[in-house]
C-alpha cells in the first residue's frame, strides 16, 4: 500500500501537468480540464497494480484522458472563447506571437490539433501516437502535416483556407 | 532525399534525427533556412501549448486519491474482517473437500454470495469501463475477454478460494449481473446459485469455472452466453 501510495505520488507530480495542458487544449475549458485529469488519475489509482511499466504510464493516462473527455463531451463543441484564452494566458505578459498560435490552434480541426498537441506536449514518435489514438502511422504523419500546413495558413493568412486549396498543396 | 520528402519529414516531426535528412540539410541551403524558420515556429508552438496550470493541481488530486484509498469504511469493508473472512474461507475450502456433493454445491452457492455482498461497491457503479480497462484489471489473473460481454460497469479482481480471479459486474436489464471467472476448475458440471437476494449457475468452462450471480428475475442466460464465448484462460502472470 505505501510502496503503491508513494508511485502514485510520483506519477502525479511528474505528470499532472501536462496532462492538464493536454485536457485544456482538447476541451478549452478549465474546469472541464480539471475534471479530466481528475477522472483520469482516480482511473489510474484503482488500475495502479496493472501499470507496471512506469515508462508507459504516461502514455496510458494521455490515452485514458482522450477517451474520457470522448465519451464525457460527445456532444461537446468546445465554443472558441477568447475570454477563457485570455484568462489561461497568464495576464498581460503574453508574447502576442504566442497568443497568436493559441489562438490558431483552437480554430484548427480536432484530429489535426490532437496528435500536434500530443506531440509537442508529450513528445511522442509517430509510432508511439499511432499506438495511442489506435490509427496508421501514415495517417497520423498526413495529420501531423496538415495540422502545421494548417496552423501555418491561419497565423500567415487569418484562417481562410478552405479544405480543397490544403487538399491540393498536398 | 529530395527538398520535397525533407519540407514533408520537417512539417511531420521538426525533431526527427534522421541521416539523410540531415545530410539534405548541409547540401541544401534553402532547406536548412526552412530549418530555421521552423525552430522559431516550434518555439513558439511549445510556449503556446505551456499553459499556465491551475496551483496546488498536484494537491488536489493526491486529495481526493486519499478518499477513495482510504474510505470511511463500514465494518464489513475493514482489512481485519477480511482477515477473518478469508480465514473462515480458508476453513470451508478445507472441510469442504471431504464433504458431499450437495453440500459442497451449497458452500459453494454461499461463497459467492458472501463474494457480492462482500463488494457492494460494485454493484453501485454506473460508468461504463472500456475494453482495454477490462484487460488491464483482468491481465494478473491471467485472464482476458475476446469480445463484448455488454455493458460492463465494474472490473476488478477478488481472490476465490485463494486463487485470484475476475471480478465483473454486467449492466443486466433490470439489475446489475456479477461474474466471477476463476481460472481453475471447482465444479465438474453446471450447479445452481440460490439464496435469500440472489440467483445464479456455476459453471465449468475449460479449465477454469464462471459463477453468475444476480437477482431473482434478471435473466442472465444472454451474460452467460457472451461471458461463455468470450472468456480467455490466458498464461497466469502473478496470479
Amino acid at each position: 500500500m505505501q510502496n503503491s501510495q508513494a508511485r502514485f505520488e510520483r506519477l502525479v507530480n511528474a505528470v499532472s501537468s501536462d496532462l492538464y495542458r493536454y485536457a485544456f487544449m482538447l476541451c478549452r475549458n478549465r474546469a472541464m480540464a480539471e475534471d479530466l485529469v481528475q477522472e483520469t488519475f482516480m482511473r489510474a489509482w484503482r488500475f495502479l497494480d496493472s501499470l507496471r511499466e512506469e515508462s508507459k504510464a504516461k502514455s496510458w493516462l494521455m490515452t485514458t484522458l482522450r477517451r474520457e473527455f470522448a465519451r464525457q463531451f460527445e456532444r461537446y463543441q468546445p465554443p472558441f472563447d477568447d475570454v477563457e484564452l485570455e484568462q489561461i494566458a497568464g495576464g498581460d505578459g503574453i508574447n502576442p506571437e504566442v497568443w497568436a498560435v493559441r489562438r490558431g490552434l483552437a480554430k484548427l480541426p480536432d484530429k489535426y490539433r490532437e496528435v500536434l498537441v500530443l506531440q509537442v506536449i508529450g513528445g511522442y514518435t509517430g509510432t508511439e501516437m499511432a499506438e495511442m489514438l489506435e490509427l496508421p502511422r501514415a495517417t497520423v504523419n498526413t495529420r501531423l502535416f496538415r495540422a502545421r500546413q494548417q496552423l501555418r495558413d491561419i497565423l500567415e493568412n487569418g484562417g481562410g483556407i478552405s479544405a480543397t486549396r490544403e487538399e491540393r498543396r498536398l | 532525399m529530395n527538398c520535397m520528402e525533407f519540407r514533408r519529414m520537417l512539417m511531420t516531426d521538426p525533431a526527427v534525427s534522421d541521416p539523410e535528412f540531415a545530410a539534405h540539410r548541409r547540401s541544401c541551403p534553402e532547406c536548412a533556412d526552412a530549418v530555421e524558420r521552423s525552430a522559431h515556429f516550434e518555439r513558439r508552438l511549445r510556449e503556446a501549448v505551456n499553459v499556465d496550470v491551475p496551483e496546488n493541481l498536484a494537491s488536489r488530486i493526491l486529495l481526493k486519491q486519499s478518499f477513495e484509498a482510504h474510505p470511511k469504511q463500514p465494518w464489513w469493508r475493514a482489512p481485519r474482517v477480511y482477515a477473518m473472512a478469508a480465514g473462515v474461507l480458508l476453513v470451508v475450502g478445507l472441510v469442504s473437500m471431504t464433504l458431499p456433493p450437495q453440500v459442497e454445491q451449497r458452500r459453494l452457492s454461499e461463497e459467492f454470495v458472501a463474494l457480492v455482498n462482500g463488494a457492494p461497491y460494485a454493484l453501485t457503479v454506473n460508468e461504463p469501463v472500456t475494453g482495454s480497462e477490462i484487460s488491464v484489471a483482468l491481465e494478473p489473473a491471467g485472464l482476458d475477454l475476446a469480445g463484448s460481454i455488454g455493458e460492463v460497469t465494474y472490473a476488478g479482481r477478488c481472490l476465490v478460494r485463494g486463487k485470484l480471479s475476475g471480478h465483473i459486474v454486467v449492466q443486466g436489464e433490470t439489475a446489475p449481473v456479477t461474474v466471477f471467472l476463476i481460472k481453475e476448475q471447482l465444479v465438474s458440471a453446471r450447479a445452481a446459485i440460490r439464496s435469500d437476494h440472489y440467483s445464479g449457475v456455476v459453471i465449468p468452462q475449460g479449465t477454469g469455472t464462471i459463477a453468475i450471480v444476480s437477482a431473482p428475475g434478471e435473466s442472465i442466460e444472454r451474460v452467460e452466453a457472451q461471458v461463455r464465448s468470450a472468456v480467455r484462460w490466458a498464461s497466469t502472470r502473478g496470479a
